[in-house]
Order: structure tokens, then C-alpha cells, then sequence
């Protein structure tokens, strides 16, 4: 059940308990009264009664009293009337038939005014009584004393000439009650239901509507609508619906700053994937690679080891009979070892040159860097025919890196440089600051690359066609290395060629690029 | 080794190893050819018409050797040559030759063999090879 009815319930419940109480107090009260004035009635009619009785009892003039009792009782609204003599015997009555007939002092007629063990009341007043008919009756009994001036000659005991009883009939009083009861009821209903109409109408307006719409607007809010509540007339109920308005609005910015939020996360964890996602590529990527890289390598090992054992396997099976084809595959075998050698040599270079970012670093002279790598390929160069002309400055902004990582990588260059170049040509090294940068450039008259393999130049053991014309050894991971170890110093590496005119790698490290 | 002097084409960008080759074939009792890629074994194969060719598969940097053989099978003029593939080609990819029977259009040559293949048994597959191609006894044994 609902507060509102609830509370109309109670309310109503409360009234009616007040206004029964109110109603039978005052049908009591009015009982009570009509009472009152009936006894007050019976006790006058009995006064006057007793005075014209107590005259003709004096005198004892029997059949005047007779008449009297007899004209008295026989008056409407008397419903009897009757005299007991001293022995309480009926002496007169207006009912003939009960005329000597005697009462004893035990009756609750005479215990009324004689209660036993104690003196006679001088005055019992009128008394209720139920008729013999289911009527009520107002009786009244009182003595008719003798005068004052006969007491001079009769005795004491003669001073009570008889009792007088009087009953008069409560049928009018009670027929007037009925209908004041009735009419009272009447009033009392019709004034209970309209006060109860308006208690309920003034509890549906005053509690039951704003609590309906408070409910209503929680289940609304539940449900994600915000809609704010107009606020009723006033008192509590306005407050509270201020309120409910003020905790809507607050909750309404509080969801969208939860929903803010989530996008925000949303779009935090679409990154993050993304990143986890182009890392996790990367990373089989780098897988890919290092197998590709170990199935090369393998590949390379395995030829070159086949190459070494076939030659020697045919010198050893008497294949070559003269000595000049037999020395010619032991040549070729031992120039396949030194191959081995070198490549192994090369791959370690690899190695260490992917492990730069974790190796000691300390500052390193470029200028000497470029001396000590041009010294190197000196011999070579001029075996070959090739000049090597070094351009460097005598001083240069350090670079951070470990000793021996740029003399590789120069090395590398400059031995490419002198491998594919021509008898006559020239090589030359060049190192320059440039802007936010130092320059490190390799040049050469060689026979240069096809665009179409500059793509591939610096994967691990790509050797370009023309490469492996010109110069049948090489491993194939020079410029990989140089790559690396470049990259492993901060730097970049670019080539530009041209085929049967030469190329030319640059070299580019940021200045400034220290530890932290 | 009563054969008469049968060419025989060692196509391979190894140098040294189609030298020891052609070593081996020599003593043998061939005449022995090398080229060192496929466009100068395509040059040697229409002059000298060989009895046989001893393909290595991966050259170049590239798998040369699969479509020097698909090309020479394609070619009318070559029909019945016998082609022998060598090839270290196993440890690289991982997986092994389907056989000729089972996929003559994917691996179009009569037998392979993984380098290195020591002399008598680099003969003794060239002599079945000759043998079954001129229509005589292929002892698979």
C-alpha cells in the first residue's frame, strides 16, 4: 500500500475514533439530561400527590383517598400509584387488584430507601427502573409524614402515615432520545465523510502527488532520462524536490564525465593495441629477418664449404692428373677457406655492430677515425692502381660512439670503393661539418649500381650482379655492417650511383648527439 | 669408362666449384663445359649440344637454376636432354624436392642431388642418366 493511502487511512481511521467518542458522549450526555428532567418531573408529580394524599390520611377519610389514588393514577403518563401502610401492605392503588397486598422489607422496592442493617434514607429521589413491559420507568417512593402539630398527642412511631409510590412511564423520554440519536448518527456520518473527503483530498495534493512524482522522476533518472521536476508550491516537499533536481544535475555531469572518461580510455586502449599491435609486426618482422638472415648465412657457409671439399675431394680421387689442374683446385679450395674466413670475420663484425647500443661509449675523433681507415686500405689501392685522396679538416666535432664502430664502417666503404673501381680511378674520403651535421663521404670512379638494386643494397649478403662480375669475392654483408654500425652511432647512411661512373655513399651524424 | 666423348654441361656461378666439376667429369671420360649463369648456358647449349646438363639450382641470388630447367623443357630442341640438379638448396628452405614423378611441371629434371657430391657418385648418376636417356638398362640400383 502507498504512503498516501497509508497516511489517508490512518488519518481517517483517527477521525473516526474522535468523532465516535465525540457522539457517544454526547448521546450520554443528552441521555442524562432527558433523565434529569423526567426524575425532576416524577419528583414534583409525587410532591403533589403527597400533599392531597397526606390531608385526607390525617382525617382518614378512607373513600376520598380511593378516589384520588384512583383519579390520579388513572392520569396519562402515570403508570401507577399506590400507598403501603406502615406493615408495607398496599393500602391504596390505582391498580385495585394489588390492594392488600403486602411487600416485604427485603423487596428491592423497599431496600432502595431501607437498606438492611441501616437507617431508612430520608430521600432515595426517583429512581430507573425496567417495566414490566420492557418500557423504562421513573419511580419515585417517599414517605407521608404526619403534621408537626399532631406529634404534641400521637406517639413518635405514628409520625410516618405510609408510603407513597409513584411510577411514571419513560416512553416519551425514550422515543425522544431514539430520534435525537438518530439524528445525531446522521449528522455525525455526514460531517465524518465530508471531513474525511477533505483530509483525503488535502493528503493526496499535500503528499500524495509530490511523492508520485518524486517516485516517478527516480524511476525516469534510473532509466538515464534527466529530466528535472517542476517543484511543488512550497514547504518540505519543495525542498526535497530541489533537492532531487540538484542531485539529478550533479549525477547527469558526473555520467558524463564518466562517459568522457571511458572514451578517453576507449581511445587510450585503441591506441595502446595499435602500438602492442604494430610492435608485435615489428617484432616478426625481426624475426623473419634473423631466420632469413641464419638461412643465408647457412646458405653462404654451405657453398663455399662444398666448393672447398668437391676441389679437394677430386684432387684426392686422382681427378687431376697434371699438376697444373691440381694446384688450380687447391687454389680454388684454399681461396674458398680464406672466403670462410672472411665471412665469418664479417659476421662477427655484424654482431658486435648490432650490439653497439649496449657497448661502452666515449667520445671519438672523426678526423682520426677517417685517417686510420684510409691508412688501412693504402696498400690495397695502390696494388690496384686506384689513388685514395682523403679530404678531412683538422678538426672536428667529436661523435659518442664505441672506438672501433666508424673505422668499420669507413673500412667497409673504402674497400667497396677500391674493389669495384677500375686501375686509374680515384677514391676519395671526405669529411665535413655541415650545418647541425657531420659528413662522412666515400667516393669512386667505379661501375657503379643499378637503381634497380639500391632497394636491396644494404640487406645481408645481397651482391649485385655486376658486384659479383667485377669481383668474385665478397660476402655479401659489407655495407649490411656499415649500415648497422652507422645506425648504432646515431647516424644515417644514403647512396646515390650512377652505373659505369661510380657512387657515392654520405654518411650524416647530428653534432651534439651526446650521452645524457 | 668405354664411352665415347660425351659433353657434358656444368652450369653453376660457383667457379670453383663447376672447376672441381669439371675435374671429376673429365677423369671421368667427358668433355666438360662451364658456364657460369644461365644466360651463357643457354649460349653453350644451342653451340655445343650437350649430352647432359648438371644445373645448380640456386643462382644468382635467385632460384635461376628452376627456371633455366622449365625453360630448357619448354624448348622442343632440348626434348629428352637429361638435367641433373644440385642444389644446397635443402638447408635454406627446409623442405625436401617432391619427386620427378610426382611433379614434373613444379622440378622438370630427371634426378638432383645435394652439393657436395663426391666423384664417384656424381659419375655414377651421370652414367645412369646417359644410359637411360639413349634408351639403355637405367639401373636405379
Amino acid at each position: 500500500m502507498r504512503i498516501g493511502t497509508r497516511l489517508i487511512a490512518v488519518t481517517t481511521a483517527v477521525v473516526i475514533l474522535v468523532f465516535a467518542a465525540g457522539g457517544l458522549r454526547m448521546l450520554r450526555h443528552q441521555e442524562g439530561f432527558f433523565l434529569g428532567l423526567e426524575q425532576e418531573r416524577a419528583l414534583q408529580a409525587s410532591a403533589l400527590i403527597r400533599r392531597a394524599l397526606s390531608r385526607h390520611m390525617l382525617e382518614n377519610k378512607r373513600r376520598d383517598l380511593e378516589w384520588i389514588v384512583a383519579a390520579l393514577g388513572g392520569q396519562e403518563g402515570i403508570l401507577s400509584l399506590s400507598v403501603f401502610d406502615e406493615k408495607g401492605r398496599i393500602a391504596f392503588s390505582s391498580r385495585p387488584e394489588t390492594v392488600g397486598t403486602r411487600v416485604g422489607m427485603d423487596s428491592p422496592r423497599c431496600a432502595h430507601c431501607h437498606p438492611p442493617g441501616r437507617a431508612p434514607l430520608r430521600s432515595a429521589g426517583a429512581r430507573l427502573l425496567r417495566g414490566s413491559n420492557g418500557g423504562r420507568v421513573v419511580t419515585v417512593m417517599e414517605p407521608i409524614r404526619n403534621e408537626p402539630a399532631c406529634r404534641a398527642c400521637h406517639p413518635r412511631e405514628r409520625a410516618v402515615l405510609g408510603t407513597l409510590e409513584v411510577s411514571l412511564s419513560f416512553a416519551a423520554g425514550d422515543r425522544l432520545l431514539a430520534a435525537s440519536k438518530r439524528e445525531t448518527l446522521l449528522l455525525l456520518g455526514g460531517l465524518l465523510l465530508a471531513v474525511a473527503a477533505s483530509l483525503s483530498l488535502f493528503m493526496h495534493r499535500q503528499v500524495g502527488l509530490p511523492l508520485r512524482r518524486l517516485r516517478e522522476a527516480t524511476i525516469r533518472v534510473a532509466s538515464g532520462d534527466f529530466a528535472l521536476i517542476p517543484p511543488p508550491g512550497g514547504g518540505e516537499f519543495s525542498e526535497l524536490s530541489s533537492s532531487f533536481n540538484r542531485m539529478t544535475r550533479q549525477l547527469q555531469e558526473a555520467r558524463s564525465r564518466l562517459e568522457e572518461w571511458n572514451r578517453l580510455l576507449a581511445a587510450r586502449v585503441a591506441r595502446a593495441t595499435e602500438e602492442l599491435r604494430e610492435a608485435n609486426r615489428r617484432l616478426r618482422g625481426a624475426y623473419r629477418a634473423k631466420s632469413r638472415f641464419a638461412r643465408d648465412m647457412a646458405h653462404e657457409l654451405k657453398g663455399s664449404l662444398a666448393a672447398a671439399e668437391t676441389c679437394l675431394a677430386a684432387v684426392c680421387a686422382g681427378c687431376a692428373e697434371d699438376a697444373r689442374t691440381r694446384e688450380d683446385l687447391i687454389r680454388r679450395a684454399l681461396g674458398k677457406i680464406r672466403a670462410l674466413r672472411e665471412l665469418v670475420r664479417d659476421l662477427l663484425h655484424l654482431a658486435s655492430a648490432e650490439e653497439t647500443g649496449s657497448a661502452k661509449r666515449e667520445p671519438l675523433s672523426v678526423v682520426r677515425a677517417a685517417a686510420h681507415a684510409a691508412d688501412a686500405l693504402r696498400e690495397k689501392a695502390w696494388e690496384k692502381g686506384v689513388r685514395l685522396e682523403t679530404r678531412i679538416p683538422d678538426s672536428l666535432p667529436p661523435l659518442w660512439g664505441a672506438r672501433l664502430d666508424l673505422e668499420t664502417a669507413l673500412v667497409n666503404l673504402l674497400d667497396n670503393a677500391v674493389k669495384y673501381s677500375r686501375p686509374g680511378g680515384t677514391v676519395l674520403l671526405r669529411a665535413a661539418a655541415e650545418g647541425e651535421h657531420i659528413l662522412l663521404e666515400v667516393i669512386d670512379e667505379g661501375i657503379g649500381i643499378p637503381a634497380s638494386e639500391l632497394p636491396e643494397l644494404f640487406h645481408e649478403f645481397f651482391r649485385g650482379e655486376a658486384a659479383r662480375r667485377h669481383a668474385r669475392e665478397g660476402t655479401g654483408l659489407g655495407l649490411s655492417i656499415v649500415r648497422r654500425t652507422v645506425e648504432g652511432l646515431g647516424g644515417g647512411v644514403e647512396v646515390s650511383s650512377e652505373p659505369g661512373k661510380g657512387s657515392r655513399f654520405i654518411l650524416r651524424f647530428p653534432i651534439g648527439k651526446t650521452e645524457a | 669408362m668405354s664411352q665415347s666423348k660425351t659433353t657434358i654441361l656444368v652450369i653453376d656461378d660457383d667457379e670453383d666449384f663447376a672447376a672441381a666439376v669439371k675435374a671429376i667429369l673429365e677423369k671421368g671420360g667427358y668433355r666438360a663445359l662451364c658456364a657460369n649463369g644461365p644466360k651463357e648456358g643457354f649460349s653453350l647449349l644451342e653451340a655445343e649440344a650437350p649430352g647432359l646438363v648438371i644445373l645448380d639450382m640456386m643462382m644468382e641470388g635467385k632460384g635461376a637454376g628452376f627456371l633455366f630447367s622449365r625453360a630448357v623443357r619448354k624448348d622442343t630442341r632440348y626434348a629428352g636432354l637429361p638435367i641433373l640438379m644440385l642444389t644446397g638448396m635443402r638447408e635454406q628452405t627446409g623442405f625436401s624436392f617432391p619427386g620427378r614423378d610426382k611433379d614434373e611441371k613444379w622440378l622438370p629434371v630427371d634426378d638432383f642431388a645435394e652439393k657436395p657430391l663426391g666423384p664417384k657418385e656424381l659419375l655414377e648418376r651421370v652414367g645412369r642418366l646417359l644410359r637411360r636417356a639413349s634408351g639403355g638398362p637405367a639401373s636405379e640400383s
